[in-house]
């Protein structure tokens, strides 16, 4: 092999091995597809990889009649592929690239998917947070409504006593005609000792002496 | 062609020489992908035959596989290996003309092998595939034969740089940190083991038909 050879072979063992600068990438690839040897270095040293990692490396004579085969169909094919980068929008539109469909297409669907599960459900966590923390607001900001019957248990009328009971039940909150109810259906139902409503009815009594 | 071609960036590992061929055929250059066809006809051909007794029609799934991959090339993202999603075109095409083959009825059952097995990675051995003939058999066994004798032939310092490269998978700039010497050494040192070896089954590769590319 002369110096020019050597060179040469250099070159697409390298580019074989992905191991190429970014000077020497062009003369590599020229230097594999378009010498004439070159194609037949390619596949030699491809062969050398198959026959030491363990693999039964196909006759030459195979490999040449089918890229023989195979250019013939690849000539009835428009240059570089489908289509390059540039024209791919045009491509898509039309003609048979339209209906065919990569093999990786289904993973990069699922992942888009995914992808936007994760958003929705980071925004629907991200509400739930938010609207947690605004009762805490509401109550701070409605002294008027829930801060006497925080400080004196009198009767007053509230007009959501069920949600001002969810967000502060150590207060007890009167409702006249709750009151009124209770008393006239007492069998029923029972109030403590202390006229307090029960958190649970069926352990509560409205005579204490009984217990 | 040289003076309008894009040349794509420089490949950061071993397998980025596949993503090179494939942007350069993008660009225009078919013989780039050739080169690629060269790299994995045998591994693809051994997946079909897997699939399929047929010998005849391993070889025109395998061209029907090469064929939809050029033609989906630019749909190709790089985000897998080159190999990963070839194979994957592969299996598929496979699988549509054994569907419709079934559909034939002059198809004859012994056509067809059970598709369960599709994993290469469990075929460590040599062994022979359906799309080869015992005489191809023999041939790729004695080749396999020599090249192991060339590499017992080989100085010792290009025998540990091709077996770390070709066995072991690893990167030049690792072969060079474990030769302890520089990866333009390295580069050379499995460069010279190849041509050596190439040396000794050339003569046997070109005696299959007399004549190769």
């Amino acid at each position: 092999m002369t110096d020019m050879d050597s060179e040469r072979g250099e070159l697409i063992s390298a580019l074989l091995d992905g191991e190429v600068s970014a000077a020497e990438l062009g003369p590599a690839v020229e230097a594999a597809s378009h010498l004439p040897q070159g194609l037949a270095v390619w596949h030699t040293y491809h062969v050398v990889g198959e026959a030491l990692r363990g693999r039964a490396p196909l006759a030459s004579g195979a490999d040449s009649l089918f890229l023989a085969r195979l250019r013939g169909r690849l000539t009835e094919e428009p240059a570089g592929g489908a289509a390059r980068p540039a024209e791919l929008g045009a491509a898509l539109a039309t003609g048979p690239l339209a209906q065919i469909e990569s093999a990786n297409d289904a993973v990069i669907r699922w992942k888009l998917l995914a992808g936007a599960a994760s958003l929705a459900a980071m925004a629907v966590l991200g509400w739930h947070m938010a609207s947690l923390q605004a009762p805490d607001a509401t109550v701070a900001a409605a002294p008027a409504h829930l801060g006497q019957s925080a400080t004196a248990p009198a009767a007053q009328p509230l007009a959501a006593p069920g949600a001002a009971l969810a967000q502060a039940p150590q207060v007890m909150l009167r409702d006249a005609r709750l009151d009124a109810l209770m008393a006239a259906h007492k069998q029923y139902g029972g109030t403590s000792a202390l006229q307090m409503p029960a958190g649970f009815l069926r352990n509560a009594t409205f005579d204490g002496s009984e217990r | 062609m040289a003076g309008t071609t894009r040349f794509p960036p420089v490949p950061s590992g071993p397998n980025d020489s596949d993503l090179l061929l494939v942007e350069r055929t993008l660009a225009g250059d078919q013989r780039a992908f050739e080169l690629l066809v060269i790299k994995y006809q045998s591994r693809i051909q051994r997946l079909i035959g897997r699939m399929v007794r047929d010998v005849d029609l391993v070889e025109d799934i395998a061209q029907e596989t090469f064929i939809r991959a050029y033609r989906a090339l630019h749909q190709f993202r790089g985000d897998a290996q080159f190999y990963t999603w070839l194979y994957r075109i592969a299996v598929n095409t496979a699988k549509k003309s054994l569907m419709e083959l079934k559909h034939t009825p002059s198809v004859l059952e012994g056509s067809f092998h059970s598709s369960d097995d599709e994993d290469e990675t469990s075929q460590p051995k040599i062994e022979p595939t359906t799309d080869e003939t015992p005489e191809s058999v023999l041939a790729a066994k004695e080749i396999a034969g020599v090249v192991n004798a060339a590499m017992e032939a080989l100085p010792e310092d290009l025998r540990q740089a091709v077996t770390l490269r070709e066995i072991e998978g690893l990167a030049y700039d690792e072969i060079a940190v474990i030769m302890n010497c520089p990866i333009g050494t390295v580069r050379s040192r499995i460069f010279r083991a190849r041509e050596a070896i190439s040396a000794r089954i050339r003569p046997m590769l070109e005696n299959q038909t007399g004549k190769r590319w």
